[in-house]
């Protein structure tokens, strides 16, 4: 193998220029796949990575829904989420209601996505200033109902000016005649916090899920989701096939079913990164397939005088190979770095289009990305010298040397 | 057969009309009429006649209806990759089983002027009517009833913007693959130069100015690159309508996913002789570069 090695290198530093227009185009192609690969399941990885860090193994919504996606509620879900409870491996089960209100503040009105969660400190959000909804209630507003604690997210506090203390009004009513016929709040801002899944100018609120339901005119008991909490995360798929088959008005995801789900939706993203990626790496080993046999076609001579000084068929062919793969090893660095930049540019585009939350990205380097992208380049290495070595292979070494002699 | 409407879509007041061939006989009162989407029939494996239940609950109650004719929705680009199963009701019987009383999600809109029929249907110039929507969006939205009106054109302008994040990201990969294909092409013009060295040595020695060598090697170059760009274009051609076969059968939908118009060629050609251009000039920078003898290997 050593001389072998030895040889492939001298011939690709033989020709610096050359061999660094093919490393450099072999970036460029490589930086194509690996942004695909990246993009391939990107968002699902991007979404897997922010639900494990909620901590919650599993969710329960209303049959044939995904969280949030519609007003679909779970009828008496406090029951359900109490029976959950009970399970063995079970820590919390948290019922979370979901829904549009609208939020004023002095002479201003927005609209506003409101969590209605159970009081303490349910998880579904993490808190980055104040205090959270155990605060007890405030003093009576000019209203006969107690002022109300709630957690608004940070946009509210950037776009909005909210702070810590302030008092805003809640209502499920748009406009100011609207609201004289519905129910509405006071409340206090106790505390700021990351919501995990805003969109970039969306408004959230958190208040206790018994206010929220008082002021959507909702009967009690009710809930969009259930999160579920376990001791031992791997037993999620059981527990939900427990919790689907018990309550035939729920469907229960472990994380990897809810990704599944998802994943379903992410078509487009999916497919086009298969196309591309496999157009990236056909690109790949035409350059690399070209190069090659034009090299050898240039050093017939040389591998025929090579054959005749007793290196076997076998060598030849595995010099061929080595050069295509190193061609391709060498394009790797670049390929990475080119590609990652690549990649943060196009999450950007990705990242403008309406409806996509904050904290998730289209491009995802995981190191199963990384791996492929390194195989498929050496792979593609590999084949792209498939051709010249088997040129070499069927190399006539009299008849070349003669013709070598004579021009 | 039961059907849990976890989705539905608050129709306008009356049906689609029924295709007289698929029509069915009238229901009795406490019967509804419905009209299923042709991806929930065939799901559910029912057409016009047939009988089932609704409701907004998996677990009920259920109200009888009866499939007054299956339809083909318009389905928006916007809407394409979704699997939701349509069925429309009338609205108060929607409004019924919902328990919404008379709520609506939205309402559409379509104005006449004072002194004639819709400016759709009059052949006036688009400006006028635009002029007209937008006078009547202004006083909607100074109401103070909490709602937010807008003209077509705005909530087009509104539903586009996706599928214009898209055409940036489909930019920013055109951008990366015509880089990737230039130095493709300028190592393909590298090899070409040195196998010409000779041929180049030859010219000059013989008399041939370098301006003529530089215009042979700018018109191979060239040459190489319209000609890939040639079977770039037809592949991308047969490509496009495979997408086009594929994703149309996937979504079930007239809609054209791919599309190759004169101006992507213009620019596809034009982008192709641009970089051969420059690959060649590279080339015959650096065949050029050495004398005539030290080109023949002396």
């Amino acid at each position: 193998m050593g001389p072998i090695l030895f040889l492939a290198f001298r011939t690709l530093v033989r020709v610096p220029a050359r061999t660094a227009l093919v490393v450099l185009g072999l970036s460029v192609t490589g930086a194509l796949l690996l942004d695909m690969t990246m993009l391939a399941g990107g968002l699902q990885a991007s979404l897997g990575s922010v639900l494990s860090r909620l901590g919650f193994a599993v969710r329960v919504v209303p049959r044939g829904t995904l969280p949030f996606s519609g007003d679909a509620e779970i009828a008496d879900a406090d029951r359900l989420a109490a029976v959950i409870e009970a399970q063995p491996g079970v820590t919390a089960a948290v019922p979370v209601l979901g829904a549009n209100l609208y939020v004023q503040q002095g002479g201003r009105r927005f609209p506003s996505f409101a969590l209605g969660v159970p009081s303490g400190t349910p998880g579904a959000y993490t808190l980055v200033a104040g205090a959270d909804l155990s605060a007890r209630p405030g003093p009576p507003s000019e209203e006969t109902a107690p002022v109300i604690p709630i957690v608004v997210n940070q946009n509210m506090a950037r776009l909005d000016g909210v702070r810590i203390g302030g008092r805003l009004v809640l209502s499920a009513a748009p406009g100011t005649i609207l609201q004289a016929f519905a129910a509405v709040q006071t409340c206090r801002v106790a505390g700021i916090a990351d919501f995990y899944f805003d969109l970039p100018t969306q408004r959230t609120v958190a208040l206790a899920a018994p206010v929220l339901r008082r002021l959507l005119n909702r009967p009690p008991g009710g809930a969009s989701l259930i999160l579920v909490r376990m001791t031992d995360p791997s037993r999620a798929d059981a527990l939900a096939r427990w919790i689907a088959a018990r309550d035939p008005r729920v469907d229960a995801f472990s994380i990897q079913e809810f990704l599944a789900r998802t994943g379903a939706r992410l078509t487009y993203f999916n497919q086009f990164s298969a196309i591309l990626g496999t157009m990236s790496a056909a690109v790949a080993f035409l350059l690399i397939a070209a190069i090659l046999t034009l090299s050898v076609g240039e050093r017939l001579g040389e591998i025929a005088m090579l054959r005749a000084m007793g290196f076997p068929r076998a060598s030849i062919v595995g010099l061929v190979l080595v050069e295509g793969i190193a061609l391709a090893a060498g394009a790797i660095p670049g390929a990475f770095l080119l590609g990652i930049a690549i990649a943060r540019n196009l999450d950007r585009i990705l990242l403008s289009s309406p409806g996509v939350p904050e904290n998730l990205h289209f491009f995802t380097l995981t190191s199963a990305a990384a791996l492929r992208t390194v195989g498929i380049l050496l792979a593609t290495g590999a084949l792209g010298g498939a051709y010249p070595a088997a040129v070499t292979a069927r190399l006539e070494v009299a008849p070349t040397l003669h013709r070598e002699v004579v021009s | 057969m039961r059907l849990g409407l976890v989705c539905a879509l608050l129709a306008p007041g009356v049906l689609y009309c029924v295709a007289p061939s698929r029509s069915a006989p009238s229901a009795p009162a406490d019967v509804w009429p419905v009209s299923l989407g042709e991806r929930a029939a065939s799901r559910l494996g029912i057409g016009p006649g047939d009988r089932l239940d609704l409701s907004v609950h998996p677990a009920g109650p259920w109200q009888a209806a009866r499939v007054a004719q299956v339809h083909r929705p318009v389905r928006y680009p916007t809407e394409v990759g979704r699997e939701t199963l349509e069925i429309r009701l009338h609205l108060p019987d929607l409004q019924t089983l919902a328990g919404r009383g008379d709520e609506v999600d939205s309402i559409v809109v379509r104005l006449r002027s004072p002194g004639g029929p819709a400016p759709a249907r009059t052949g006036r110039a688009p400006e006028a009517g635009e002029r007209l929507a937008a006078e009547l969006v202004t006083r909607l939205n100074a109401s103070p009833l909490g709602f937010r009106a807008y003209t077509s054109a705005e909530l087009a302008a509104r539903n586009s913007s996706p599928f214009e994040v898209i055409a940036r990201f489909h930019r920013a990969i055109g951008a990366v693959t015509v880089l990737a294909s230039s130095v493709f092409l300028v190592a393909i013009m590298t090899l070409k130069g040195e196998e010409m060295r000779r041929q180049v040595g030859v010219m000059r020695l013989i008399g041939v100015s370098p301006r003529t060598v530089v215009s042979s090697v700018l018109v191979i170059a060239a040459g190489v690159a319209l000609l890939g760009s040639a079977i770039g274009v037809g592949l991308g051609y047969l490509l496009s309508l495979g997408i086009n076969a594929y994703y149309r059968a996937l979504f079930d939908t007239d809609l054209v996913f791919s599309r190759i118009t004169p101006h992507l060629l213009g620019t596809s050609a034009g982008a192709s002789a641009l970089l051969g251009i420059a690959a060649g000039a590279f080339t015959a920078w650096r065949v050029l570069r050495q004398g005539p003898l030290e080109q023949l290997g002396r």
